[in-house]
C-alpha cells in the first residue's frame, strides 16, 4: 500500500498544480476548485491501477474534468445557486508576486484582473482548451483526450479562443493611458 | 477575411507540424502579411497568458487536505485488504481482527475539521472520505465476523446472506414483490416506458 501510495504521490501529484489551476478555470471560483481537486485526486487515488505508463498529467486532468461535471449535474439538481465569491483575500495572497517593485506590480494586477475577466468571458469549451495548452502546454493529443473532443476541434476552439482573447486585449487595453508594451 | 492556412500556421506555431510542413509553412510566411500578424498576436497571446496566469498555486490547505484524504484512503485500501486474511476457524484470528480496525481509529479521530470556516450545503470530500473509510471498515468488519463466526449461521441467517448476495449481483433477474397483475403492471409501466 504504501508502495502504491509513494508510486502515486512521484507520478501523480506533481500535477497538482496544473490541476488546481484547470479546476479554477472549469468552476470559475476558487473554493470551488478545492473540492473538486481533492475529489479529482482521491479518485485517481482509487483508480491508480487504471494508469498503465500512459499520460499521468492528461489522465488527472481528465478526472478533474468529470469531477466538476459531476458537482456541476449535482448543483443544478439541487438547484444550488452558489454564492458570489468572496475569497479575495485568499486569493490575494496566492496572487502576491514575488518581484519588489510595487507600481510594476499593480500595473500587472490590473492586468491580471483584465485578462483573467477576458478569460471568464470566453465559453467554459473555448477557455478550456486554451488554458490547456498555453498554460499547462499540453499538445493537442493530450488536449482531446482530456475534453473528450475530435483534435480538429481542439484546433478551432483554440483558433477561436486565441483570436477573441486577442481582440478582447485589444478592446481593453486601446486608450489607456500607460501603454503596456 | 481569414488566410486558409490560418489553422496549419497554429499547427506550426504548436509544434505540431512535422519539419515538411513547417518548411511549407515557412514558405507561405514569406509572402503571407497577414499570416505573418496572425503568428504576433498567438505568439503575444501565449506570451501574455504564461506571464499573468501561469502563477497560480496549488494552496497549502489544499495540499493538507488532500494528505490526509489519501491517508484515509490507504488506511481504507490496507484494511480490507488485511482483514479476509486469517482464516475462519484460526485460533489466533479473535485477537488479531480487532487490531487493523483499532490502528484505524486514531485516523479518523485526528482526521483536522476541514478545509474552510464556513459551512457549506454540500458533503466536504473529507467527510465524504472519512465515511468512506468507516464503511469500508464497517464492511471489512462484517466480513470478518461472518468469516470468524461460523458457528452462528443458521439456515435464516444463510438465506438472508445469499440473498442479499445475490441482489447485490450486476445482472441478476429482477424480483418483483407479488404475481398480483394490480402491483406488476404499474410496476412494468414504471420500469419500461412502453405505449
Amino acid at each position: 500500500m504504501d508502495e502504491k501510495r509513494a508510486r502515486f504521490e512521484a507520478q501523480v501529484l506533481p500535477h497538482l498544480d496544473a490541476a488546481y489551476r484547470f479546476a479554477r478555470w472549469l468552476s470559475r471560483a476558487s473554493s470551488e476548485a478545492d473540492d473538486i481537486v481533492q475529489d479529482a485526486i482521491v479518485r485517481a487515488y482509487r483508480g491508480f491501477d487504471t494508469l498503465r505508463g500512459s499520460d499521468a498529467k492528461a489522465w488527472l486532468m481528465a478526472i478533474v474534468r468529470n469531477c466538476h461535471s459531476t458537482a456541476l449535474k449535482q448543483q443544478q439538481r439541487r438547484a444550488f445557486v452558489p454564492l458570489p465569491e468572496e475569497d479575495d483575500a485568499r486569493d490575494g495572497h496566492a496572487m502576491t508576486a514575488t518581484t519588489p517593485d510595487p507600481e510594476n506590480d499593480s500595473i500587472r494586477r490590473d492586468q491580471r484582473r483584465t485578462l483573467e475577466r477576458l478569460m471568464a468571458a470566453l465559453p467554459e469549451e473555448h477557455r478550456t482548451v486554451l488554458m490547456l495548452r498555453e498554460l499547462e502546454e499540453m499538445d493537442y493529443r493530450q488536449i482531446s483526450v482530456v475534453t473528450n473532443v475530435p483534435i480538429g476541434t481542439v484546433m478551432s476552439r483554440l483558433a477561436r479562443s486565441r483570436a477573441a482573447l486577442k481582440a478582447g486585449w485589444l478592446r481593453e487595453t486601446e486608450g489607456e493611458p500607460r501603454a503596456v508594451r | 477575411m481569414q488566410c486558409a492556412e490560418s489553422l496549419r500556421l497554429q499547427a506550426y506555431f504548436d509544434h505540431e507540424v512535422d519539419a515538411v510542413g513547417a518548411a511549407d509553412i515557412e514558405r507561405h510566411l514569406e509572402h503571407c502579411a497577414q499570416c505573418r500578424a496572425l503568428l504576433e498576436d498567438l505568439e503575444e497571446v501565449r506570451a501574455t497568458l504564461r506571464r499573468d496566469l501561469a502563477f497560480v498555486r496549488a494552496p497549502p490547505a489544499l495540499h493538507a487536505g488532500i494528505q490526509r484524504a489519501l491517508d484515509e484512503q490507504s488506511a481504507a485500501e490496507s484494511l480490507s485488504q488485511e482483514i479476509p486474511a486469517p482464516g475462519p476457524g484460526s485460533a489466533t484470528a479473535p485477537p488479531g481482527a480487532p487490531a487493523p480496525t483499532s490502528s484505524t481509529k486514531p485516523v479518523h479521530a485526528t482526521a483536522s475539521p476541514r478545509l474552510r470556516a464556513f459551512p457549506r450545503g454540500r458533503m466536504h470530500p473529507i467527510w465524504a472520505a472519512i465515511l468512506g473509510g468507516a464503511g469500508g471498515a464497517a464492511a471489512a468488519a462484517a466480513l470478518a465476523f461472518f468469516l470468524l463466526a461460523p458457528r452462528l449461521s443458521d439456515p435464516l441467517l444463510d438465506q438472508l446472506v445469499s440473498a442479499h448476495v445475490r441482489s447485490l449481483m450486476p445482472d441478476h433477474l429482477i424480483d418483483v414483490v407479488s404475481t398480483d397483475k394490480h402491483t406488476v403492471k404499474p410496476y412494468w409501466k414504471s420500469e419500461f416506458n412502453h405505449g
